[in-house]
């Protein structure tokens, strides 16, 4: 019986394989600079179908219903509008959004839905009637569904003006850096750079590998690692408790950050070597003070969609605008402040958290930020008056340590529950972790029996450290490759070749490890 | 500003080059120094890996293929009743890129006359995305052995950094590995008579189709042999690997359509079910095979020649 | 003009530039005090604000406020 060695299992095509950075991406751009500007754009778009395809077949023809329906809808609510019908162009909107949404939440919640379904039937012993079959999931749908709702809400709210080459919608919805796993584009930024067809150029090119290695580095070297002992861990928590929980809750986001950054990075390398600069998903996110400031650097565009989409049209909306008055009127400034917060925040980070998937968990991570964002802005003219008191320790650099590494724990802990396999493993290992916990655990080596030894944890620490350095020179607004370039020349090879082989020699690959699939793109 | 383009070329030409040597230095400390699992080699590579072993240019026949190289034909055998010299280059699970690098890397070392490609690996073939990143990753790894042996990082020793020959152990089997267990295959005939084939995947011919090439382009005759494996094989494979190797005008001798003439005993003969054959079993066939390599392939007698085991 | 810088001095009291052009990108006006600040412009100046016109472009400086309002009054 054939037996195969763990790189065998290799994935298919994701950012990370070989087969994207040595066939797909080369052959890409070698079509690309060698057609002329008229085609460039449409061998873009057949490139991102045929790593559509790779990974998930015949499910293409989700996305590309998707983009035939935002071209006819656009156009129609332009037609409408032109004729002063709103009520045409409200039920175009809705229409649209209903179908989009609809297969989302139909394609992604199906079967979740069922399930929970069922359970409410059982209580009433009643014969329960759905049947729970998971939908195979077309990837990225998660991903193009918000940019498709994004481009319709855009048309709605006068923006953009409706497109009318299906192409460009094609590409804007598909486009291959893009769809696995995120950024969330707007159509008003990317969507016509992506059709200018600009040429590769030498500095765009060396960039964008750059920048794709970096990200392979912080993913190979880092986060395919941890998850070793992140498996470990949560493979089997009852063996587990306190302090080892804890690191692997930390490992954890490590981990993500690590993957989910690098992923952004060599998606953003991907872009930038056809010129087309795709916005940024992170901005040092662990240099948080609040927890609604690490909201705003973590998965910016997620953040940033659901403000524009969802935040800011239920602020406004006359009912929650009404409530709101008439507690400001009432003079209780702060508490229309805080009601409104909770009346618009709360369905966003519903959506939030159950964007992640159909888990309880999930939900239970929305609802746990929600509650942290609302405590964090209910005692915001609390903070205020103690640092007007205060001044001098206000705004000492140790004040702000404390709440950066409040910060991390407050997000540890929302990790945990995140990678836990629903919200009773979370919870479980939450107590264990509380009940357990003992810091002897930390130098009695119970965290070096978790499949990582003492050379792993220093690799992972350099590697971190490399990024930390990165993190704090690009806080500063410092471009990080603009100053590697100025170093001589010998020094900024062996930055490179430092890269490279980082990732040639402590890369997470091959024997003894099991390839790691990107944790988002499963979203 | 073609000067500018010239001199940036170069640059990177330059860039890259100096990676290669790198890799390749690296290559040379991390790849291992002997065929055991302390100097870190693979437990899968360590059967083949002593034909490396071997006194250069001693070899006659080189067997490549999966495990059912390994189980079913004996270079002892060979051996003891032809005088053939050969070595069993099998992997468990071998792909037809790995046998094609294998070969590559043995016939650095040797110059075989006659190469047995097992056929079970024709049919060893997952998803296409799966095969091409596999591809990719083996190619790599034959040029730079540093994509394989990368992890030893944390357990170098003093004697990989000195670098130096590969001093293998040599194997007393050469690649066999035999086993004594009896489970008998009862499943009854296995070959029935049919028109239908099963296609071979283009991600297996590739490489198959260069394993040919270079067997001509080194004068080196081919042979595509089936050994006897009923949970393995049936007469839609044969077909395939039949018309297949009638197009490449390779000689393909199944062995499987063998029984009688091998006298194959299911109840004996196997070690695993009909998966594997046992030491009984690869007697007979390696038997057979000798007799089938001396009439149509004339290798002589080598029993004059002085072979320390 | 003058009223918008003061309206938004109500809301947002740290802000002492009045040509600062970067209230949004700097994060000197946060979601909630942009919801304000949208409140009491629609309530002085008696205009709908509606959620597409929430953008930074509209908001970043008081100069664009101003052009919003002003466009928005004329619509009606």
């Amino acid at each position: 019986m054939p037996w195969c060695s763990g790189s065998d299992k290799g994935s298919r095509m994701a950012y990370h394989t070989a087969l994207y950075l040595v066939l797909f991406l080369p052959a890409v751009c070698l079509l690309y600079q060698l057609a002329g500007v008229r085609f460039r754009p449409w061998v873009l778009l057949g490139g991102s179908l045929v790593f559509y395809w790779c990974v998930s077949g015949a499910l293409v023809l989700y996305p590309l219903a998707a983009v035939l329906l935002i071209h006819d809808v656009g156009l129609w609510m332009e037609a409408a509008g032109k004729e002063k019908d709103e009520r045409q162009r409200k039920k175009a909107f809705v229409w649209g959004l209903a179908v989009l949404l609809g297969i989302l939440v139909w394609r992604k919640y199906g079967s979740f839905l069922a399930a929970n379904g069922n359970r409410v039937w059982r209580l009433f012993s009643l014969e329960p009637p759905f049947s729970v079959v998971p939908a195979l999931l077309p990837i990225g749908i998660s991903f193009y569904t918000l940019q498709a709702v994004g481009y319709l809400g855009d048309v709605w709210y006068k923006r953009i003006p409706a497109e009318r080459n299906v192409g460009r919608l094609g590409l804007f919805l598909t486009f291959f850096p893009c769809i696995m796993e995120g950024p969330i584009c707007r159509y008003g930024q990317t969507g016509h750079v992506l059709w200018e067809g600009r040429p590769i150029t030498w500095d765009n090119l060396t960039k964008g590998v750059q920048r794709i290695f970096w990200g392979l580095a912080k993913k190979m070297i880092v986060a395919d690692r941890l998850n070793i002992l992140v498996q470990t861990v949560y493979g089997k928590d009852e063996s587990y408790s306190g302090v080892v929980i804890g690191a692997a809750a930390c490992c954890y986001t490590i981990q993500l950050y690590m993957e989910f950054s690098g992923c952004m990075d060599m998606v953003a390398g991907s872009g930038e070597i056809f010129g087309i600069c795709l916005p940024e998903n992170f901005c040092q996110p662990f240099f948080s003070k609040t927890v609604p400031e690490f909201w705003r650097r973590w998965h910016i565009t997620l953040g940033a969609w659901f403000k524009d989409y969802m935040f800011y049209p239920i602020s406004m909306s006359p009912a929650l605008r009404g409530f709101g008055r008439r507690l400001s009127g009432k003079g209780r400034r702060r508490l229309a402040r805080l009601g409104m917060s909770a009346g618009a925040l709360f369905p966003v980070w519903l959506c939030n958290g159950l964007w992640h998937g159909p888990r309880w968990s999930f939900l239970f991570f929305g609802m746990y930020y929600f509650m942290l964002i609302l405590l964090s802005i209910g005692a915001e003219p609390w903070v205020e008056r103690w640092k007007a008191k205060y001044p001098v320790m206000g705004n000492h650099g140790v004040f702000a340590g404390v709440q950066i590494v409040r910060t991390w724990i407050l997000v540890v802990i929302g990790e945990l529950f995140f990678r836990a396999e629903g919200l009773r493993q979370g919870i479980r290992m939450f107590c264990s972790m509380i009940r357990g916990w003992r810091f002897s655990q930390l130098w009695d080596k119970s965290l070096l029996e978790l499949g990582l030894d003492r050379m792993d944890f220093v690799v992972i620490g350099v590697m971190v450290g490399a990024v930390f350095l990165v993190s704090v020179l690009n806080e500063r607004g410092r471009d990080v490759r603009q100053e590697i370039g100025r170093l001589p020349l010998p020094l900024r090879w062996g930055v490179y070749y430092g890269v490279l082989f980082g990732i040639c020699v402590f890369g997470a690959y091959g024997e003894g490890y099991v390839p790691v699939d990107l944790i988002y793109a499963n979203f | 500003m073609n000067k500018d383009r010239v001199v940036r070329l170069g640059r990177v030409a330059v860039f890259w080059g100096i990676f290669v040597f790198l890799l390749h230095g690296g290559s040379v400390v991390a790849a291992p120094k002997s065929n055991t699992v302390e100097a870190g080699m693979e437990g899968r590579d360590i059967p083949s890996a002593g034909v490396l072993a071997e006194p250069k240019d001693s070899l006659d026949v080189i067997v490549l293929g999966d495990s059912e190289g390994h189980s079913a034909i004996s270079p002892v055998v060979l051996w003891k009743e032809h005088g053939i010299s050969s070595f069993v280059c099998s992997q468990s699970g071998q792909r037809a890129v790995e046998a094609y690098y294998m070969l590559k890397k043995v016939l650095s070392v040797q110059k075989p006359k006659v190469v047995i490609l097992e056929t079970d690996l024709f049919y060893h073939s997952r998803e296409w995305q799966r095969e091409w990143n596999l591809a990719i990753e083996r190619t790599a790894r034959y040029y730079f052995p540093i994509v394989q042996y990368h992890n030893r990082w944390k357990r170098l020793t003093y004697r990989d950094w000195k670098g130096g020959s590969f001093e293998g152990r040599r194997d007393a089997n050469r690649g066999f590995l035999p086993s004594g267990d009896i489970r008998p295959y009862k499943g009854g005939p296995y070959m029935v008579k049919t028109e239908e084939k099963e296609a071979l995947k283009g991600t297996v011919t590739f490489w198959t189709d260069r394993l040919v090439e270079l067997c001509r382009k080194k004068g080196i005759q081919l042979l595509f042999v089936g050994t006897p494996t009923p949970k393995n094989w049936d007469y839609r494979r044969h077909n395939g690997v039949s018309d297949y190797a009638a197009r490449r005008k390779v000689p393909f001798l199944d062995m499987n359509l063998l029984e009688k003439e091998l006298n194959i005993d299911w109840e004996r003969d196997s070690r695993d079910e009909g998966d594997h054959l046992n030491t009984y079993g690869a007697e007979k066939v390696s038997r057979y095979l000798g007799d089938y390599l001396k009439e149509n392939y004339g290798l002589t007698s080598q029993t004059g020649r002085k072979r320390p085991v | 003009m003058e009223d918008v810088w003061m309206i938004l001095r109500q809301v947002e009291p740290d802000v002492d530039d009045m040509n600062c052009g970067e209230l949004i990108d700097g994060r000197i006006l946060d979601s909630f005090s942009v919801l304000e600040l949208i409140g009491r412009l629609e309530d002085y100046f008696e205009i709908r604000i509606s959620p597409g016109e929430v953008t930074a472009a509209n908001f970043n400086s008081v100069r664009s406020i101003c052009a919003m309002v002003q466009r928005l009054r004329q619509g009606e």
